[in-house]
């Protein structure tokens, strides 16, 4: 066994005994999965030193279909590394956010299991084992995100399984067309021979990729993510920003450097794809009044960012080793600080229940603590010199420059000012929160709800703005490690960085500037109406064109409505063609009855004649009268009643009657002919 | 020693038969219950040795009353069929033991000895069917397993019982009737009975008599398919299985249905031959066959109201798997046929079984009204689920295996439009079983009134099932031995 296997079972066991132990007494389950995280954090440490030359391997065979394969690189271990980082806060976050909450056993299960899985996605090499480790996370994660069990929370969560299921089938076409081309299944493999497969390779890609890009929030896949970050309880939307939204990254970083070698138009795509990404969630977030809305939003904006530097690695080929370098440095810094801050939304939340910005307005002035964490995760989200942020920002620029100096295409001189704006709307949102929440004076927060804000759920927020001020101040200290990594898997080798250049404090100043200008001339004017009592936050953008509600449920619609339509018609048509033939064999083998009662009417006694058409009940009313001209009437009268009761009685009896015994055999007897017939014509 | 453990097979049927009409004979209800589980146990023991002996020592032919081929029946044990033999007898034990906390419930006090009876013979029927080399042998115990399981499907009484079994009875006397014409057929041609002397001289003597031999490949298909469930040939099955008592649903579900296409397996591949199989399109057909049912028994299952009749027309979809995979004709797609037999059966066993402990305990039979039932009974809707996620195909699980790996088979026979409907056929399974298992779980207002656990049976009657659950866990974690060993014993 290996540190790698024993990596991945702990949290898949602790789910189960933390599961028992909780069933029994909840306080040392809370203990167990705190020492469990932490036991696992440390595992992860201690493999850094053998990570930091080369990458392990480890493969178990005869498990899951195809043997387990592991794999531990640089990228690799910073997500693992992250990931366990975040479990471990998380789970000290959670034993205070949860005690309102009820099922907190069924939680604390599905938050574990989820822990292996991802765990899980982030190790495997073998693309069925990744898929699987997917689909697996996504399904546990379902249950977080409708742990209140509320109507918005099952909405949410519809939404959610609903996407994740239809990418996780696309993608499993995906790899079944890799694997028909390339004929394995290890990602590595796959990367020698996918690269040389002529248009197909980006369908395969394309296809796997759709998967991730759900998980990653791209546009215009995004519609799960403001309802699922809403609905769920706060420690896991801080995992599904921080870590679960990574691991769609991710597989988009395995999908294009990995298994296509750096591709151009894929490459392309992203990145278009990730200015989109930017500005819709910024200005989305600017809209929101709810502050996980705004988080949630965010967390979309900066989706762009990151997806704007794998695009960076795929354009520059060979020289994209600052960009990528760059890109895993933003995935983790978005990591510390989005969980940082939905953190300290989740201490409001859990005092208030309120998560309106009008009714929270000035809840933070005087605690400072709180505040000060807030405002640490605030700067390092707005990428603000000496924070963790600054650092990664200033790393993607230098990219996007570097890409214009290469190419001297004046797409990327645009971008640039585009990325500079965007880095405003980061700035312009989160003053909007910040200073909502923190800044404005609201008397009836004064002093109170001190003693509620508890040192474990404050703990881990200082231990994350901690690491943020450090990769600020010493940005070299995990760059290092990352640019190495970078330059082991064959890129050029990277000339030394400078990262608190004049340049460079300029650029950030300017985002900060244009931030500050959208919120005075923008926000304050327009999104803020004053009233008699101070004034609310309204929200425009409830009216806009919403891609879910608008676009993905018509079409949905239209397509079942006209599948449905089509294939009520085949079946009327069917019914149709087989009441034809059944009424002409029957006319065919009633020709001489029919004639012979018309001709021979007088002789027939009356009431057979009448029982043979089964008009019993007109007995009594025909007596009277003369019996020739009323049987006739009451025949033709029967002739068109028989026609007017048409094909809806005749789809009821024909579907209760399809089952009954005499018409299996006739079934049989078709299906017996069909075979002779399919057998002797096909061969 | 190895002489003595080749009499398995044979012991294993003759002990069932004996003890079949011996069983009857108890005046009180627990001796019946001892003595029935005693000899599964015994039987299943006996079978589990077997397999480990041929997993060492390989496959053999088993003269039975030392008459050698032309004259006497020969039996032929090899991998497959020493693996579906312990299937049979695991599943039915496990069954056994669940009814015995059940069956009272479900049928009349005297008809207990009786159920016991029919379904030693059916067991032994179905072994009979599995293990032989003889063809007109194998037609026997067919005929014997048919009466039997209309046997296990009336004995609870009822009107619907009464009427599912007619139907099931003259649907298969036509299927046999058809499988006699064939034996007739293929006799005349080769002049033997026995499998291996029928391979040679249809080998020999195949030039001109191209189409006789392809009528009597039909009428098997055909006759075959029926008592297997293929898709237009089903209509007896949702009847038949869901009327049925619970037990007797998950014998017919995992067992009764399944020894038929082992039983067509052999005459494709050990009558007729794989070189005289690929002349044809015979497999094209089962294939076609196998798709319709995936796609059809999955939306039929969809509309269905009642539980049971919804898990049975499941079991026409995964029937439809199994078609499938026989129908791509290339040895990885016939080992998934039969590890999907394995699947299935201990995947449908469990589903019947939890279901049919809902309704025992709710009295309740249609869906909706299961709403919330993972409240009252967590346990039975855990192993619900777990069996549901493995029909779903979710990984790990065997259904997930077999999926796989016939996605592998179908790309490796080249259609790699089969995929869609692998995949279609996946996201229908899901349909119509999630919405059962997050009912069941989740949602306030279907949890209203339920209490926690309030009617959930004792662990000690729950056991054969957390047995059989863990079992189907563990065939999809070790798939690869156990394709690896079918793999060995394979046909082509």
């Amino acid at each position: 066994m290996n540190t790698l296997v024993y990596i991945l079972i702990l949290p898949l066991l602790g789910a189960f005994i933390g599961y028992y132990i909780g069933t029994k007494n909840e306080m040392k389950r809370d203990l167990f999965n705190i020492v469990l995280t932490a036991i696992e954090l440390l595992l992860v440490i201690t493999l850094f030193p053998a990570i930091n030359d080369q990458a392990i391997e480890y493969m178990v065979p005869n498990v899951m279909g195809t043997g387990l394969h592991l794999k531990v690189d640089m990228l690799r271990y910073a997500m693992l590394f992250i990931s366990a980082l975040a479990w471990f806060l998380t789970t000290m976050y959670s034993t205070q956010y949860l005690i309102k909450k009820k099922n907190r056993n069924r939680y604390y299960f599905f938050f574990m299991l989820t822990y292996a899985m991802t765990i899980g996605v982030f190790m495997s090499e073998n693309i069925i084992n990744l898929f699987t480790f997917f689909e697996g996370m996504s399904l546990t994660s379902y249950a977080l995100v409708i742990h209140d069990e509320d109507k918005y929370s099952h909405e949410a969560g519809k939404s959610y399984l609903a996407m994740a299921i239809a990418g996780g089938l696309v993608m499993l076409f995906g790899i079944f067309l890799a694997f028909d081309y390339t004929g394995t299944l290890d990602i590595e493999e796959m990367g020698k021979i996918l690269p040389n497969l002529g248009d197909i390779k980006y369908v395969i890609a394309l296809l796997i990729m759709f998967g991730f890009m759900i998980k990653a929030s791209v546009f215009p896949l995004h519609t799960w993510l403001p309802k699922a970050y809403t609905a769920a309880p706060t420690p896991s939307s801080a995992l599904l920003s921080g870590i679960l939204l990574k691991t769609g990254l991710f597989g988009i970083i395995i999908v294009l450097v990995e298994m296509m070698n750096y591709d151009m138009p894929i490459a392309v795509l992203l990145y278009c794809l990730g200015l989109v990404n930017i500005f819709l969630g910024g200005i989305l977030a600017m809209m929101q009044r709810n502050i996980k809305r705004i988080i949630a939003y965010s967390s979309m904006s900066q989706t762009g960012f990151m997806l704007m530097g794998i695009g960076l690695v795929g354009i520059l080929g060979k020289e994209g080793g600052l960009a990528l370098s760059a890109t895993i440095l933003y995935m983790i810094n978005h990591a510390f600080f989005k969980i940082l801050l939905f953190m300290g939304t989740g201490i409001i939340y859990m005092i208030l229940g309120e998560l309106s910005i009008n009714k929270i307005s000035g809840f933070g002035h005087k605690k400072q603590k709180l505040k000060a964490f807030f405002l640490i995760g605030v700067l390092g989200l707005c990428a603000f010199p000496g924070f963790n942020g600054f650092v990664s920002k200033t790393l993607l620029h230098e990219a996007i420059l570097e890409a214009y100096h290469l190419t001297h295409h004046h797409f990327f001189k645009i971008t640039e000012y585009f990325f500079i704006i965007g880095g405003g709307l980061t700035v312009a949102y989160m003053l909007k929160l910040f200073v909502a929440i923190f800044m404005e004076k609201n008397s009836d927060f004064y002093g109170k709800y001190n003693e509620l804000v508890h040192k474990r759920a404050l703990i881990p927020m200082g231990i994350l703005a901690g690491l943020i001020v450090f990769i600020g101040v010493f940005p070299n200290a995990i760059l290092t490690p990352l640019i190495r990594y970078a330059e082991g898997i064959g890129f050029d080798a990277i000339s030394h960085v400078v990262i608190y250049s004049s340049e460079s404090v300029i650029y950030s100043m300017m985002s900060l500037l244009i931030g500050v200008l959208i919120y005075q001339l923008f926000i304050q004017r327009k999104l803020y109406v004053k009233n008699k009592t101070g004034g609310a936050y309204f929200n425009p953008s409830l009216g806009w064109f919403s891609i879910e509600t608008d676009l993905f449920e018509p079409v949905l619609k239209m397509l079942y409505k006209v599948f449905s339509f089509l294939f009520t018609l085949i079946d009327n048509w069917l019914l149709f063609t087989a009441k034809i033939l059944a009424d002409g064999i029957k006319s065919i083998s009633n020709v001489d009855i029919v004639t012979s009662i018309d001709r021979e009417f007088k002789s027939v006694p009356l009431g057979a004649s009448m029982m043979l058409k089964g008009l019993k009940s007109k007995k009594d009313a025909l007596k009277n009268i003369e019996a020739k001209v009323k049987i006739n009437e009451a025949l033709e009268l029967d002739l068109v009643q028989g026609q007017t009761s048409k094909l809806k009685e005749l789809i009821v009896k024909g579907h209760s009657k399809m089952t009954s015994i005499s018409n299996s055999i006739f079934l049989f007897g078709i299906v017996v002919v069909f075979c002779f017939l399919f057998v002797y014509v096909m061969g | 020693m190895q002489n003595s453990i080749k009499l398995v097979p044979l012991a294993s049927i003759m002990v069932l038969m004996l003890s079949a009409f011996i069983l009857p004979l108890l005046k009180k209800k627990s001796h019946v219950y001892r003595l029935a589980l005693g000899m599964m146990v015994f039987v299943t023991v006996l079978n589990l040795m077997h397999v480990i002996y041929i997993a060492f020592n390989g496959g053999y032919l088993f003269d039975v009353g030392h008459f050698p081929a032309p004259f006497g029946i020969v039996l032929r044990i090899g991998e497959v069929e020493s693996a579906i033999g312990l299937l049979f007898c695991f599943v039915n034990l496990m069954v056994l033991w669940y009814s015995y906390f059940s069956l009272e419930k479900e049928i009349k006090e005297n008809r207990i000895g009786f159920f016991h009876t029919l379904d030693f013979l059916l067991l032994a029927s179905l072994l009979g069917i599995v293990f032989t080399y003889d063809i007109f042998n194998g037609f026997v115990f067919l005929e014997v397993s048919t009466l039997a399981a209309c046997g296990i499907i009336v004995v609870k009484d009822k009107k619907a019982n009464i009427k599912a079994a007619i139907k099931y009875l003259i649907l298969s006397s036509l299927g046999s009737g058809l499988v006699l014409m064939g034996i007739a057929f293929v006799y005349s041609i080769s002049g033997h009975l026995s499998m291996s002397f029928i391979h040679e001289a249809l080998v020999q003597n195949a030039d001109g008599k191209h189409n006789l031999i392809l009528i009597s490949m039909i009428l098997f298909t055909v006759g075959l398919g029926i008592k297997g469930a293929m898709f237009p040939l089903h209509i007896w099955l949702p009847d038949a299985h869901s009327s049925a008592p619970s037990p007797s649903s998950a014998i017919l579900s995992a067992l009764v249905i399944k020894a038929p296409i082992i039983f067509l397996i052999k005459i494709y591949y050990l009558v007729y031959g794989a070189q005289i199989l690929a002349g044809t399109v015979v497999l094209d057909l089962v294939l076609f066959f196998g798709i319709l049912g995936m796609i059809f028994g999955s939306l039929f299952a969809r509309s269905q109201k009642e539980l049971k009749r919804m898990i049975a027309y499941s079991s026409v979809a995964q029937m439809g798997y199994i078609f499938f995979a026989i129908g791509l004709g290339n040895k990885l797609g016939l080992i998934m046929a039969v590890y999907h037999i394995i699947a299935h059966a201990v995947t449908k066993s469990c589903l019947f079984l939890s279901a049919g402990s809902f309704i025992e305990q709710t009295g309740f039979k249609t869906i909706d009204e299961f709403k919330g039932i993972g409240k009252e009974m967590p346990v039975t809707l855990g192993i619900f689920t777990l069996s549901a996620l493995s029909m779903i195909g979710i990984p790990i699980l065997p259904g997930f295996i077999s999926k796989w790996n016939l996605a592998m088979a179908s790309i490796e026979s080249g259609k790699i439009l089969l995929l869609v409907v692998l995949i279609v056929s996946s996201l229908l399974n899901a349909v119509y079983y999630f919405p059962i298992i997050i009912n069941g779980y989740f949602g306030e207002d279907n949890l209203v009134g339920k209490v926690f656990n309030s009617k959930i049976r004792p662990v000690r009657t729950l056991l054969p099932l957390i047995i059989l659950s863990v079992i189907m866990v563990l065939v999809g974690l070790f798939s690869g031995f156990i394709i690896e060993f079918i793999g060995r014993g394979i046909y082509i």
